[in-house]
C-alpha cells in the first residue's frame, strides 16, 4: 500500500479551478517530484494535501487514514510536513525557538533528541541558536525551515519550492541535505522549478499542465521525453547541465 | 513645578498607565495573532469591572476582614467569567468573520463593546457602582512621594500580571504557539498547532488581563460607571498604539508612558481636557512613529 | 401612537382636574359662602412617581398649617382652603397645574418642589399675579426673573456657598483655600459663591479650578494643591457624587489631611460609599431637616412645636416639609397684616416679610423675593457615614 494516495484532487480558488481531479502515489522511503509550469497546480496540490486549502473534491489518504479535508495541524500531526514555499520561518522568533516549535507536538525529551538529530544535519546552527530566525540569510532560512520540518520527525516530507530565490552554490547544499534525507529513508514529495535538480534527486515524476497530470513515470524516462526536455529542460540536457 | 511634585506626578501616572498596561496587553495579544484591533476590549474590561463588584460584595464581611484574599478570590472568578465571555466574542464576533475583509471583523468587535456596555448599564441602571473600601487610607511615604495603600498594590499587582503575561508568551510551550501564530499562522499550524485554539486561548486571555484590569481600577478608585469602557478602552487603545501594537513589553510600556503623559497634562490644562490630550497623543504617534516606541522588534523577511 | 395620543390625554387630564376643583370651589362657596369666600392655596409637589416621599411629606404639612390657621379663625374670617396638584417631577405636567391654578383663580401658590419646574410655573403665575412661595426650589435663577410675585423660604445655592464660607472663615479660621467645581451649573454656582463670600471675609482663595465631573481620576489636580499645600488650608467643592467622594478618598492617599467642605448634592449615601474612611471628618453644607431645626442648644421653639405635631399625625417629615409649612404660615400672615386675600396686596405684604420667625427660623425676603436668613447647616460626616449637624450659622451662640 502506498504512503501517499492521492486521488482525483480538486482545488478551487474562487471561481478558479487551479487542480482539476488529478491522482498521484508516493511509496514509502520514496522521492516523488511534480513538475510544472507556474500556475499549473503544483503548490495548490500540496497545501491541500497538507491541509492548508480544503480540496473542493477528491481524496487523500495517508498510510491507512484519509485525510481529506483535515485542518493544517491534524494531518501535520499525523506525519506529513511541508516546507511551505517561501521558508516561511517565525522570523520573530529564535532559531532554537524556530526548531522547538517544529517538535510542538512531541514531548520534551522527543524534542531535545530530535533537536540533538537536526542539529548533526545543520551544524551551523548550533552556535547560533538565540538568533532571530528573521536576522537569517535566505539560504540560512531555507535550512531552518527544512530543519524544523524535519524536528515533526515527518513520514513524508513535501517541500515547495526550496531553491526559489537562492544562489546557485546555496540551492546545491540544499539539494544535498535532500538526497541525504532520502537516503535516511524519510519519503519525499518535491516541488521545484529547477526540473534538472529535481529529476535528480526523485526517482518518479508527474507532470502539471492546467491542473491535469499529463505525464507520469521514473525520473529517467521524464529526462528522456521530448516534451520535458522541450518544455522544462529548454532545448536539451546538454543545456542544463 | 518643584522636584517633588514632578516626582509625584510620575508616581501617580504609573499607578493610572499600570491599569491602562493591563487593558492594552488585550488589545495588543489579539492584534499580534489576527490582526484585528478588538475594540470590544474596553467592555470586557467594563464587565470584568462590575463582576468584581458583584463578587467582592458578595463575600461580604469576609472581604472586609481579609481584603487581599478576597480581591484575590475576585481576580480569579472575575477574570474567568470574563475571559469566557471574550471567548464567546470570538467565536459569535470574529471567527464567522475571518475570511472577510479586514473591516468586517472590525465593525463586529465595535458593535460587540456597545453591546457590552448596553448591558451593563442595562442591568445595573446608570448608577455608579461602589467597591467597599478594604485598606486603610492612611497613605504611605516613599520619600518625597505619597501614595495610598491601594494605588501601591494596585500598581504592583498590575505590573506582576503584565510580567507573568510577558513570560507566559516568551517562556511556556503555549506561549511559544502563540509567537508562531503570530509571526506567521499557516507555518504555525504545518507545525500542528492548533491555531484556532489559540486564538480562542488569546481572546480568552486578552479578555482576562481587561477584567484584571476593572478589578484593580474598581478597587483603586471605589467606583466603577457604566461608561468606564469608554474611556478606559480609548487611553488604553492609545497606549497599546503606542507600545507598539502586536508587542507584549510594549503594552507595559506604552500603558505606563500614556499614564505619565496624561498625569502631566492634567497639570497643565484642566482635567475636561484629559480624552482630547489622549486622541492628540494617538494622532501624533500615528503620523511620527506608527510603529510604536518598540515597534517591530525585527524587520520579518517573506 | 402612544406618542401621539399623549397630548389628548394630558388635555383629558387637565380638563378633568380643572372641572373638579371648580366642583369644589362651589360646592365650597355653598356651604361657607355666608360668611366670606375660602382663601385658597394652589400647592404644588411631586405626590407620586420618586420623589413622592418628600412631595406627600410636604403635603401633609401644608394641611396641617391650614387647619391650624383655620381652628385659629382662619385669614380674618377666610378659611384656608388647599388645592393639591400632583407635579410628578415632570416639567411638562408640573407647568400644567400652573394653568390649572391660573384657571381656578387660586389666592396664592405653594411650590414648585422642583427648580426645573418652579422656574416656568413662575411665569405662569406672574402672568396671572397670583403669589407664589417655593419651599424647596434653590435654583438662583427662580428668583432672579423680576417676578415681583416670587418668593421662598428656602435658601439658595448662592447661600450655601456663603455658609460654607462662613464656617470655614470664623469657625475653622483658615485664610487660604482652594475651591473646586464640577463645572455643572450647580456645583459651580456653590463654589464660586464660595470663593466671593470667602473673599469678602478677608481670605484668599488660592486655587479655582473646574474638574471633570465623569472623570475618576484627580490625582493630577490634587497633587499640584499638595504641592502648594502648606498654605492650602482647606478644600471646597461644588458639585455632586461620586466626584466628590473620590476626590476625597484621592486627597487623604496623597497625604492631604486639610479639612474638605462640600454641599448638598453630595450628602447622602454615595458619599460614604465611594469616599469610605476618608469622608470620615469631612463637612457638608446641606439644608436643615425639620428633626435638626428642633435639636439641641439652638433648637428652634417652632420648629419643636412643629415637629411634635407632625410626628404625631405622620411619623417624620422630611427635609423640606418644615419649609412647606413655614410657606403657608408666610403667605397668611402677609394676607394678615395686609388685612386683604387680594393678589397684590398678599404680595405686598410677602415683600414686606421681615424678622417672621417660623419654623424652620427667621424669614427675611429681599427685594427679589429670597429669604436672606441663610437655610443652611453645617454637617459633620461621623464614623460609619452618618451626618451629624454641626455648626449652625443662625444660632447666636459665640464660637
Amino acid at each position: 500500500m502506498s504512503l501517499l494516495r492521492v486521488s482525483d484532487l480538486r482545488v478551487r480558488y474562487g471561481a478558479i479551478q487551479a487542480v482539476r481531479g488529478i491522482s498521484f502515489q508516493v511509496e514509502e522511503g520514496e522521492c516523488v517530484t511534480i513538475l510544472g509550469a507556474n500556475g499549473a497546480g503544483k503548490s495548490s496540490t500540496l497545501r491541500a494535501v497538507a491541509g492548508l486549502h480544503r480540496p473542493s473534491g477528491g481524496s487523500v489518504t495517508f498510510g491507512s487514514q484519509v485525510v481529506t479535508g483535515e485542518p493544517a495541524h491534524r494531518i501535520a500531526r499525523s506525519g506529513i510536513s511541508l516546507v511551505p514555499e517561501g521558508r516561511q520561518v517565525f522570523g520573530t522568533l529564535t532559531i532554537r525557538e524556530n526548531l522547538e516549535l517544529g517538535g510542538y507536538v512531541q514531548s520534551a525529551s522527543a524534542n531535545g533528541e530530535a533537536l540533538e538529530r537536526v542539529l548533526g544535519i545543520f551544524p551551523a546552527f548550533r552556535q547560533r541558536l538565540g538568533a532571530l530566525a528573521g536576522t537569517l540569510s535566505g539560504g540560512e532560512q531555507q535550512m531552518l525551515a527544512l530543519g524544523r520540518a524535519l524536528m515533526t520527525r515527518p513520514r513524508l516530507l513535501m517541500m515547495d519550492e526550496p531553491s526559489l530565490g537562492l544562489a546557485p552554490i546555496v540551492a546545491n547544499q540544499i539539494f544535498g541535505i535532500l538526497t541525504e534525507i532520502v537516503g535516511s529513508g524519510i519519503a519525499v514529495l518535491l516541488v521545484e522549478q529547477n526540473v534538472h535538480r529535481a529529476l535528480q534527486v526523485a526517482s518518479r515524476g508527474y507532470v502539471l499542465e492546467l491542473g491535469e497530470v499529463v505525464l507520469e513515470g521514473t525520473a529517467a524516462s521524464l529526462l528522456a521525453d521530448d516534451h520535458v526536455r522541450l518544455a522544462y529542460l529548454g532545448h536539451g540536457m546538454g543545456e542544463a547541465e | 513645578m518643584s522636584l517633588q511634585e514632578l516626582l509625584q506626578q510620575i508616581a501617580n501616572g504609573l499607578v493610572v498607565g499600570s491599569v491602562y498596561g493591563l487593558i492594552a496587553l488585550g488589545y495588543t495579544m489579539v492584534y499580534g495573532i489576527v490582526r484585528l484591533i478588538n475594540f470590544a476590549q474596553g467592555g470586557l474590561y467594563e464587565v470584568g469591572a462590575y463582576l468584581g463588584v458583584f463578587f467582592f460584595t458578595l463575600m461580604g464581611k469576609f472581604g472586609l476582614q481579609y481584603p487581599i484574599p478576597a480581591v484575590l478570590i475576585t481576580l480569579v472568578i472575575s477574570m474567568t467569567l470574563t475571559g469566557a465571555l471574550a471567548f464567546v466574542v470570538e467565536r459569535v464576533a470574529y471567527r464567522p468573520l475571518r475570511n472577510a475583509p479586514l473591516l468586517a471583523p472590525l465593525v463586529s468587535s465595535l458593535a460587540m463593546f456597545f453591546l457590552l456596555i448596553s448591558v451593563v448599564q442595562v442591568v445595573t441602571g446608570a448608577e455608579p457602582l461602589t467597591y467597599p473600601s478594604v485598606l486603610s487610607p492612611a497613605p504611605l511615604h516613599l520619600g518625597p512621594i505619597v501614595l495610598s495603600p491601594t494605588s501601591l498594590i494596585i500598581f504592583f499587582a498590575a505590573i506582576l500580571l503584565m510580567v507573568g503575561m510577558q513570560q507566559f508568551v516568551r517562556r511556556t510551550k503555549v506561549g511559544k504557539a502563540m509567537r508562531a501564530t503570530a509571526a506567521n499562522r499557516e507555518a504555525a499550524a504545518l507545525m500542528g498547532i492548533n491555531t484556532t485554539r489559540i486564538v480562542s486561548l488569546t481572546f480568552v486571555l486578552g479578555g482576562a488581563m481587561g477584567a484584571a484590569a476593572g478589578i484593580l481600577y474598581g478597587v483603586n478608585y471605589g467606583t466603577v460607571t457604566y461608561d468606564m469602557g469608554e474611556f478606559g478602552g480609548l487611553v488604553a487603545f492609545t497606549a497599546a498604539v503606542m507600545g507598539g501594537i502586536g508587542n507584549v513589553p510594549g503594552a507595559l510600556v506604552g500603558g505606563l508612558t500614556v499614564g505619565v503623559l496624561s498625569s502631566f497634562a492634567s497639570t497643565f490644562l484642566p482635567n475636561q481636557w484629559n480624552e482630547a490630550i489622549v486622541f492628540a497623543i494617538l494622532i501624533l504617534i500615528l503620523a511620527i512613529r506608527p510603529q510604536g516606541i518598540l515597534g517591530e522588534r525585527v524587520a520579518e523577511r517573506a | 401612537m402612544s406618542l401621539r395620543s399623549c397630548p389628548r390625554v394630558l388635555a383629558a387630564l387637565s380638563a378633568a382636574a380643572v372641572v373638579a376643583a371648580a366642583a369644589a370651589t362651589v360646592s365650597l362657596s355653598a356651604t361657607v359662602a355666608a360668611a366670606s369666600s375660602p382663601f385658597v392655596i394652589g400647592f404644588a409637589n411631586p405626590l407620586t412617581g420618586s420623589e413622592a416621599t418628600y412631595g406627600v411629606s410636604d403635603e401633609h404639612a401644608v394641611n396641617m398649617a391650614a387647619s391650624q390657621i383655620n381652628k385659629a379663625g382662619g385669614i380674618d374670617g377666610h378659611k384656608v382652603k388647599i388645592d393639591a396638584c400632583d407635579t410628578q417631577a415632570t416639567p411638562a405636567i408640573g407647568v400644567a397645574c400652573a394653568d390649572s391654578f391660573v384657571s381656578d383663580h387660586v389666592n396664592a401658590v405653594v411650590g414648585f418642589f422642583n427648580s426645573s419646574i418652579s422656574i416656568p410655573a413662575s411665569g405662569i403665575l406672574h402672568k396671572a399675579d397670583i403669589p407664589m412661595v417655593s419651599a424647596a426650589s434653590t435654583n438662583p435663577t427662580l428668583t432672579e426673573q423680576g417676578f415681583k410675585n416670587v418668593f421662598r423660604v428656602c435658601g439658595t445655592d448662592n447661600y450655601q456657598g456663603a455658609v460654607e464660607a462662613d464656617f470655614a472663615y470664623k469657625i475653622l479660621k483658615v485664610r487660604r483655600v482652594v475651591a473646586l467645581n464640577d463645572e455643572e451649573t450647580y456645583g459651580q454656582g456653590v463654589a464660586s459663591f464660595f470663593g466671593q463670600s470667602f473673599k469678602k471675609l478677608g481670605g484668599k482663595v488660592v486655587e479655582d479650578e473646574g474638574i471633570d465631573a465623569d472623570a475618576t481620576d484627580f490625582t493630577s489636580v490634587l497633587t499640584q494643591i499638595k504641592s502648594i499645600s502648606p498654605s492650602v488650608q482647606l478644600i471646597e467643592f461644588g458639585g455632586f457624587n461620586p466626584a466628590a467622594g473620590l476626590l476625597i478618598k484621592q486627597a487623604r492617599g496623597l497625604g492631604i489631611t486639610v479639612p474638605f467642605i462640600s454641599d448638598d448634592g453630595v450628602i447622602g449615601p454615595l458619599y460614604y460609599q465611594t469616599g469610605g474612611q476618608s469622608t470620615v471628618g469631612t463637612y457638608l453644607s446641606s439644608s436643615p431637616t425639620p428633626q435638626n431645626l428642633a435639636q439641641g442648644k439652638d433648637a428652634i421653639p417652632a420648629a419643636k412645636t412643629f415637629l411634635q405635631q407632625y410626628v404625631k399625625q405622620f411619623g417624620q417629615p422630611t427635609e423640606y416639609a418644615g419649609y412647606s409649612y413655614e410657606a403657608v404660615e408666610v403667605i397668611a400672615n402677609a394676607a394678615k397684616t395686609e388685612h386683604s386675600i387680594a393678589a397684590n396686596k398678599v404680595i405686598a405684604g410677602l415683600a414686606a416679610t421681615h424678622n417672621y420667625r417660623g419654623t424652620t427660623g427667621i424669614v427675611d425676603f429681599n427685594s427679589i423675593g429670597n429669604n436672606i436668613t441663610p437655610q443652611y447647616l453645617i454637617y459633620k460626616v461621623q464614623p460609619g457615614g452618618g451626618n451629624k449637624a454641626y455648626w449652625n450659622p443662625n444660632a447666636k451662640s459665640k464660637s
